[in-house]
């Protein structure tokens, strides 16, 4: 963990934090340890089936555009398409409806 | 002129402590389990971090779709099916782009020494560019070893958004699976559906592997005897099969090559 907050550092330390992250990232895989991958994996893919997944509808030039509050591996959104497994479910705009 | 306002609306759980590490992450100093865990916890919560201007509200979900997504994952796919050597050259184009987001956040008047809550923003859309880059990267790479080895399999086609987004990467011997990178596969994670998970880990705090994660019942297809296995030796028992059974899962991870090498007699037995 960092000593510093991002409020407690300079622009100069930021910039020279993002220069070493990017040339890092580059000379390595940026992987997690094997030994402590799958225990992850398989405690915070528990977790999240449990979690709702959110879906924020916009319209942007009269389509609609669909966007989850988070990624998730097994649900893949896209413009106004919502794949779960095997099944697409795409999304549209109706007319104003008078009650 | 005035500068535009902007502000930084965090989650409450948010605190200082999940800002280091943040840092920490992007500093190279993420050391053990916990650590990782609570910067998986970290970009998690920052999924819901809202970034306010005069224009409205976006989260920082949003921003990543429509400032990184949207305007650089096609030029950045485009590219990366023209390199002749993607393991040697990707990183040098993975990190262009990276530069670019870094302009662009400049550009969008968001880099702001009044607002250093700011900074977690371009943090969360570097982390998740490199989530994606290196992922589609990882995924082009393992492609192009499948067809040099002669494993026959579907893939979809990336320059295709549709087809980007298809449940599955890629289908061998009837079987779907998908090409992950560590980070993503946690950070991402969700109910393991697929077949099997090809995957790339560093072990040992510097080599890197690459392993395939199977339901047991895809591995009783390609068959073959295996080894119980514990999270704290399953990097020295492979290239092995190595069952392991663990928080009520029952898995088999195998070495990327011996999987080849079994699909390999797979499907030459079906010929």
């Amino acid at each position: 963990m960092s000593p510093q907050t991002f409020a407690e550092m300079s622009e100069a330390e930021f910039d020279t934090l993002l220069d070493d992250y990017i040339e890092r990232e580059a000379a390595s895989y940026g992987e997690v340890p094997a030994e402590i991958f799958f225990d992850l994996l398989l405690e915070r893919s528990a977790a999240k089936t449990r979690q709702p997944l959110h879906l924020e509808v916009t319209v942007v030039d009269d389509h609609l555009v669909i966007t989850p509050d988070r990624e998730m591996g097994d649900v893949i959104v896209r413009g106004n398409e919502v794949l779960v497994g095997e099944r697409r479910l795409v999304f549209q705009l109706a007319g104003a409806a008078q009650m | 002129m005035t500068t535009p306002s902007i502000q930084i609306q965090l989650p409450a759980s948010f605190g200082p402590d999940r800002e280091r590490v943040v840092i920490g992450y992007l500093a190279g100093r993420l050391y053990g389990r916990d650590a990782w865990a609570k910067a998986f916890e970290a970009f998690d919560l920052l999924d819901q971090a809202v970034l306010v201007t005069a224009r409205g509200y976006y989260t920082f979900r949003t921003l990543y779709q429509q400032v990184v997504d949207r305007l650089m994952a096609d030029a950045y796919l485009g590219e990366l099916l023209t390199l002749r050597d993607v393991e040697q050259q990707s990183p040098a184009l993975w990190s262009r782009f990276a530069r670019r987001i870094i302009s662009e956040f400049t550009q969008r008047g968001w880099r702001r020494s009044d607002v250093p809550e700011a900074r977690l923003l371009l943090s969360y859309l570097l982390y998740w560019w490199g989530a994606f880059a290196r992922g589609y990267a990882f995924e082009v790479e393992v492609f192009r070893d499948l067809r040099n080895s002669g494993v026959q399999f579907q893939a979809h086609n990336l320059l295709d958004r549709q087809q980007r987004y298809s449940p599955s990467d890629l289908a061998v011997s009837g079987m779907a699976g998908d090409v992950k990178t560590s980070i993503y596969f946690v950070q991402a994670a969700a109910p393991l559906e697929h077949d099997f998970y090809i995957m790339r880990l560093v072990a040992r705090g510097r080599t890197h592997m690459l392993a395939v994660l199977l339901k047991p019942a895809a591995w009783d297809i390609i068959d073959g005897d295996t080894v119980l296995g514990h999270l704290d030796t399953i990097v020295d028992q492979l290239p092995a099969p190595v069952r392991i059974r663990h928080r009520g899962q029952e898995l088999v991870v195998v070495d990327y090559d011996e999987w080849k090498r079994r699909i390999l007699r797979l499907q030459g037995e079906a010929q």
